[in-house]
């Protein structure tokens, strides 16, 4: 077990080690000059030495992407151009909207998607079944910044509930905070809600079929009894595979609907950077957000060695 | 009860089929028709509701809403099947090569499968519009792109099941070639679930192309655009709550289009594990 745990940390950072060499590849070398893509072409030549001598592209590469991956490691990414802040402070900011948004968004999602899935899959054919999928292949169909749109539209607009976007800060209080992300995290759940209620309704329906549910059936126990303690549990490995592959979408979602609601965080800090074309900003952004996908699914994949131990002798 | 089973997978065909085509139709019919030309301006009939100018209103421009939906239809559509047809060809390819030479090329090949799932075409359209300028073709590569290891994955998993039939060893053992093999005995069991994928990674792809349009990292103005059109509308949320219905509902239906038919098909070739 601990053998495989370790096998699996050195895949991860094998990958981590990848990605941030591609990352680094695409928005440090492949441009040629980075300075000149920061400042555009307008640049006067003195401001542009500077700016190349700030970045230390006078330096080989190899050395300037260790001392990336080193800041990484440390926390000193350099400065924002256009923030004039550390780039680190502003990314450990912008977390502290994006991470809750995310977690707010899987529960939300959970809590909807679940009770349908399992209702669906438990009366197969029936016409909840069919109102649970039905609604499901509705949701999943719905761009996620146009649902925030219309919840803005009858939650702000209309009904005055809560905000339209914006951010007060957690220094305001929990439930000023909490309020501003209540619609984003909602828009972000829906779609993300009907994929998980078709993977629940799908390993209910498979798993009713297995020889141990056959057994329990007819062993003579409730229907009831054998959903809810033998069927459902055995839903879980499913689910939580679906949660980690959906986590990429849920960040680029977060980068749409965090624009909708002009929420500080950092899909919109990203956005912004774009914008500016400041690539210390994004090149560390980007890295950040990809790795996060990264260690979400090796922490799922860590998950079925806990829960599933016939996982442990297979691999 | 197998029988409404049986009966439900045709009908999601033939809504799916009937969605896309009107879909088409109105894409293709904005080239030569459209009510009203779409980037007409027309500041005195700006902001109407439905029916009181054309059937969908107008812009805050005046622009005659229906017009614009319909040529964003045509570059919604064109962009999508330009990056599924890239994306598709180049996972397909990915795949094959991977089955075919196994050993380290197929592990590097799989471990860069890997690396690209944690790039949602959000963050390389970002990345590409900083380096290449946004627009249609930074649009479609960082959509292409993301698709490559879904139907890499796919086409190598099919590819090694075929490999060891029987079948494939009597065609070696008579002296076929491995590219003959290929496409004689592995495209043809690969197809039906090449266009299944294709299907419902249209629908995937018309919803990037919306959002990467509603950031302005699609086509550029004035080429109309739904993603664009609802990112102009939330300016006029309050005034004018009609333009983020239209456009919203039309990438809906697209994306509700594609991904029936993609259901319905698959349901069609492997009738074992048909879901609702």
């Amino acid at each position: 077990m601990i053998a495989l745990i370790v096998r699996r940390l050195l895949g991860l950072v094998l990958t981590l080690a990848l990605v941030s060499l591609l990352v680094f590849t695409v928005m440090s070398v492949l441009p040629g000059d980075p300075a000149a893509i920061m400042l555009g072409t307008s640049a006067r030549p003195d401001t542009l030495a500077a700016l190349r001598q700030e970045l230390g592209l006078d330096q080989p590469a190899v050395l300037r992407y260790l001392a990336w991956l080193g800041g990484m490691l440390t926390g000193n990414l350099g400065t924002s151009i256009t923030y004039g802040v550390p780039v680190a402070e502003l990314i450990a900011a912008r977390l502290l909207v994006t991470l809750p948004l995310a977690v707010l968004s899987i529960a939300m999602a959970m809590v909807l998607a679940l009770p349908l899935g399992i209702a669906a899959g438990a009366r197969r054919d029936k016409p909840v079944d069919y109102g649970a999928m039905a609604f499901a292949q509705a949701a999943m169909s719905l761009p996620n910044f146009w649902i925030g749109l219309i919840l803005i539209l009858v939650f702000s607009t209309w009904l005055g509930w809560l905000p339209a976007g914006g951010f007060p800060g957690w220094q305001a209080g929990v439930t000023p905070a909490f309020g501003a992300l209540v619609l984003p995290a909602l828009a972000l759940a829906l779609p993300q809600a009907g994929v998980l209620a078709r993977v629940a309704r799908t390993a209910v329906v498979e798993l009713s079929g297995d020889d141990f549910i056959r057994a329990a059936r007819a062993k003579g126990l409730p229907p009831r009894l054998i959903l809810w303690r033998h069927i459902v549990p055995n839903t879980v490995v499913p689910i939580i595979t679906i949660i980690g592959l959906q986590f990429t979408f849920l960040i680029a979602g977060a980068v749409l609907v965090e624009n909708v609601f002009s929420l500080p965080g950092l899909g919109r800090l990203a956005f912004q950077a774009v914008a500016q074309r400041d690539i210390v900003v994004l090149q560390s952004v980007v890295l950040l957000l990809a790795a996060l996908v990264i260690v979400v699914n090796f922490v799922v994949d860590l998950c079925y060695l806990l829960l599933d131990p016939r996982m442990r002798d297979r691999r | 009860m197998v029988v409404w089973r049986t009966a439900l997978r045709h009908v999601k065909l033939a809504i799916g089929t009937a969605i896309i085509t009107m879909l088409v139709t109105g894409a293709c019919l904005s080239l030569v028709w459209t009510p009203a030309p779409p980037a007409r301006m027309n500041i005195l009939a700006r902001l109407k509701p439905p029916f009181a100018s054309g059937w969908l209103g107008t812009d805050q421009f005046g622009r005659d809403v229906t017009s614009l939906l319909m040529a964003g239809a045509w570059n919604s559509l064109s962009i999508a099947v330009l990056a599924v047809a890239l994306g598709a060809s180049a996972g397909v390819l990915t795949g094959l090569a991977a089955a075919r030479r196994r050993g380290l090329a197929e592990a590097v090949l799989m471990r860069v499968c890997d690396v690209i799932f944690a790039f949602p075409p959000v963050l390389s359209a970002m990345v590409l519009g900083v380096l290449m300028g946004t627009g249609a073709m930074s649009a479609i590569l960082a959509i292409a792109v993301f698709m490559v290891p879904v139907f890499a994955r796919m086409t190598r998993g099919i590819a090694l099941q075929v490999q060891s039939r029987d079948y494939v060893l009597a065609a070696r053992s008579i002296g076929r070639g491995e590219g003959g093999i290929m496409v004689a005995h592995v495209m043809p069991n690969i197809a039906g679930q090449i266009v299944v994928q294709v299907m419902i990674q249209l629908g995937l792809a018309i919803l990037t192309e919306a959002g990467l349009s509603f950031l302005g990292l699609g086509l550029p103005p004035p080429a109309p655009t739904w993603g664009r059109m609802l990112a102009e509308a939330q300016t006029y949320l309050e005034s004018a709550p009609w333009l983020a219905l239209a456009p919203g509902l039309a990438i809906a239906f697209a994306v509700l289009g594609f991904s029936l038919v993609g259901d319905g098909l698959r349901d069609l070739f492997d009738p074992r594990d048909a879901t609702l």
